[in-house]
């Protein structure tokens, strides 16, 4: 089957800060995919070109085979690693926003968990705190039927109860037919929930695993390797 | 996709003129009542009497403030034209609109074409504000009544060369509306290359841009200006009706503002779709 | 029962033997319906695949069937599920017997202290928790 995220030699340089160096990516359907590595080690810079937000410098990316465009955005559900919705909507607009634009979006599912995190969707998000609007940003993306999840620290900054939320969310949303990949450096809490892990390091692939082979060779968890391998 | 975009841009829009448009129209009949015979002819007693000045104050503050408005829209228009393009498109709210499943000129077009219209509309709602201030109904119902007296000295031949005489000339501030529009646009989508300094690269490229567009529109204008004498075009229009001649000059001034305008969408299309760099 | 995992293994590894001590310990019955691979990967927050995987050892075992549109279901062999407990039990026992000899006690002097433990009168609950 056709991968549904295929990157070549990918580079991209700010100036001459290269944030990522000659990558070579393959990410098949079916998984959960966890991107590991430090900050500033081009995490980001990766979820972000496969986004179209940024352009690549060189080499070739694909989403299902297609380059980056208007087809590939409508397969791709991505939440930053910030607040990027207007602060003066209110939860409702920014549903009807989405379910005008993407196709696969799932208006129910989104009430429904708002409704299970008690969030009130007549609420401006100007009214919530830091914690509650990157609850509704998930939602939403989540609430997309799409074939590839790029989730941007998606627990970053959320307390405990909402993580395992987070982390059920997505095991629950589980489909065959698409890839989720979640960036973040808070291993140990979402390892369970990972197929394979891609640890990146100055911009390169410096490991590409699934988390019990890991387990299998290395007796020991990829929380603990990771440690290892980025000693400070 | 378009009109989806136009209809958020809209409502994000909006929601920032609305009250201001408001607010004008209040203001006109505010200064409308202050000014009107009824209170001129109470302000004469009041101030035989010596007590006008809180009055007099009152009047001059609000009509101060109705001129401050009119500026205050023009400015916003602007400013949310710059502010809708720089801030949506390329700050943090760019993560959304540019992972929605629309193309680059779908974005551009969108936010050209309401921004520009929040310009027309502001000088329309200007105009019907000043209106509404110094004309009294019956004013208007005369101006209405008038036209067709003075519409009657004309031949049907001046009368079509009127009528198209406008249209040309709205036609031509909306054109070089649009070309200006798109101007700044390319400039800030030239500027979102140089990701630390975008501002100072978008305030670069707009005075890069705007020049050279000078110099050529300069050139163009020379090199016209040589080839109709080589061919001694201004002889052979001396028979022409001027109005003629005036049309054809609007239409060209008109089609090499949309020119301008196409070559500033390309760049700003290429740039956005092929070169973007939200960080 | 909760699910818990340790970092030294792979997690499938260790939902095989979690997914045993149920069967054994009688929280899923002999012959009783397993819940999907969804759920039961969500119940315990790890991914559905290598849920899929545990599963599918376990079918290879015998512990459990696939009925084809009914779902999976436990075995309703007693018999297995009795030697597989048997099997467990042993493993806690030498476990037992190696922990006792790190201390330096004999396997003779383990078995006695048993016997008198067992003829100890039961403490209360809440003491010895």
């Amino acid at each position: 089957m056709e991968p549904i995220l295929e990157c070549k030699v990918l580079t991209k340089r700010y100036g001459s800060k290269e944030a990522l160096s000659s990558v070579d990516l393959t990410v098949q359907r079916g998984r959960i995919i966890g991107l590991l590595g430090p900050n500033g080690s081009g995490k980001t810079t990766l979820i972000k070109i496969a986004s179209g937000l940024l352009s690549p410098t060189l080499g070739e990316i694909r989403i299902a085979g297609k380059p980056i465009g208007v087809e590939t955005k409508e397969m791709v559900s991505y939440l930053p690693d910030r607040p990027y919705l207007g602060d003066w909507m209110r939860v409702n607009d920014i549903i009807d926003l989405f379910s005008d634009f993407y196709r696969g979006f799932d208006r129910m599912k989104a009430l429904e968990m708002l409704n299970r995190l008690n969030i009130n969707p007549s609420d401006r998000l100007k009214t919530m705190s830091k914690g509650t609007k990157e609850k509704v940003q998930l939602i939403l993306v989540m609430s997309r039927n799409a074939e590839l999840y790029l989730l941007d620290e998606p627990i970053g900054g959320v307390d405990p109860a909402t993580r395992d939320y987070i982390l059920s969310t997505i095991i629950g949303n589980y489909s065959e037919n698409a890839a989720v990949i979640i960036s973040t450096h808070l291993i140990a809490d979402v390892e369970r929930v990972l197929d394979d892990v891609i640890f990146i390091e100055h911009g390169r692939i410096a490991l590409s695993s699934s988390v019990d082979g890991i387990r299998e060779e290395r007796g020991m968890s990829v929380d603990a390797l990771f440690r290892e391998v980025f000693k400070c | 996709m378009l009109r989806k975009l136009m209809k958020y841009e809209l409502r994000a829009t909006g929601r920032i003129f609305l009250p201001f448009f408001g607010a004008l129209i209040v203001l006109s009949l505010l200064n409308k009542l202050f000014y009107s015979n009824r209170a001129e002819n109470m302000m004469r007693t009041l101030r035989q009497n010596g007590k006008g000045l809180p009055i007099e104050i009152t009047r001059v503050i609000s009509m101060a403030l109705f001129i401050f408005l009119i500026c205050a829209i023009f400015m916003l228009a602007a400013i949310v034209m710059i502010q809708r393009f720089y801030k949506n498109l390329l700050g943090d709210e760019g993560y959304l609109m540019f992972t929605l499943p629309v193309r680059p000129w779908q974005l551009i077009t969108s936010k050209a074409a309401v921004s520009c219209m929040w310009l027309v509309v502001s000088g329309l709602v200007t105009l019907l504000a000043c209106l509404l201030m110094m004309a009294s109904l019956g004013d208007i119902i005369d101006i209405f009544a008038g036209l067709p007296m003075s519409f009657r000295n004309l031949t049907p031949q001046s009368a079509l060369h009127g009528v198209l005489l406008s249209f040309e000339v709205c036609l031509l501030m909306l054109v070089y509306l649009f070309y200006f529009i798109l101007l700044v646009y390319a400039a800030i989508a030239v500027g979102q290359l140089w990701s630390a300094h975008k501002l100072l690269g978008a305030f670069g490229a707009f005075i890069v841009l705007n020049t050279a567009f000078q110099i050529i529109t300069f050139s163009a204008v020379w090199v016209f200006d040589k080839l109709t004498d080589m061919i001694s075009l201004p002889a052979r229009w001396g028979d022409q009706h001027i109005l003629t001649v005036m049309h054809a000059g609007i239409w060209m001034v008109l089609l090499w503002g949309a020119l301008m305008g196409a070559a500033c969408f390309a760049l700003a299309n290429w740039l956005l779709g092929k070169k973007l760099n939200l960080e | 029962m909760t699910w818990e995992f340790k970092g030294d293994r792979p997690i499938y590894i260790q939902l095989i033997e979690q997914i045993q001590m149920r069967i054994v310990s009688g929280q899923y019955p002999a012959g009783s319906k397993l819940p999907a691979v969804r759920d039961l990967a969500a119940e315990a927050s790890v991914n559905p695949n290598t849920m899929q995987k545990a599963l599918a050892e376990l079918e290879r075992d015998g512990l459990v069937h696939t009925q084809r549109t009914a779902g999976r279901f436990i075995t309703e062999d007693h018999e297995m599920i009795r030697s597989i407990r048997e099997k467990l039990a042993r493993e806690q026992v030498a476990l037992f017997f190696e922990k006792m000899g790190q201390l330096g006690i004999s396997r003779e002097e383990t078995l006695r202290l048993l016997q008198t433990a067992d003829a100890e009168p039961k403490k209360p609950e809440k003491e010895s928790a």
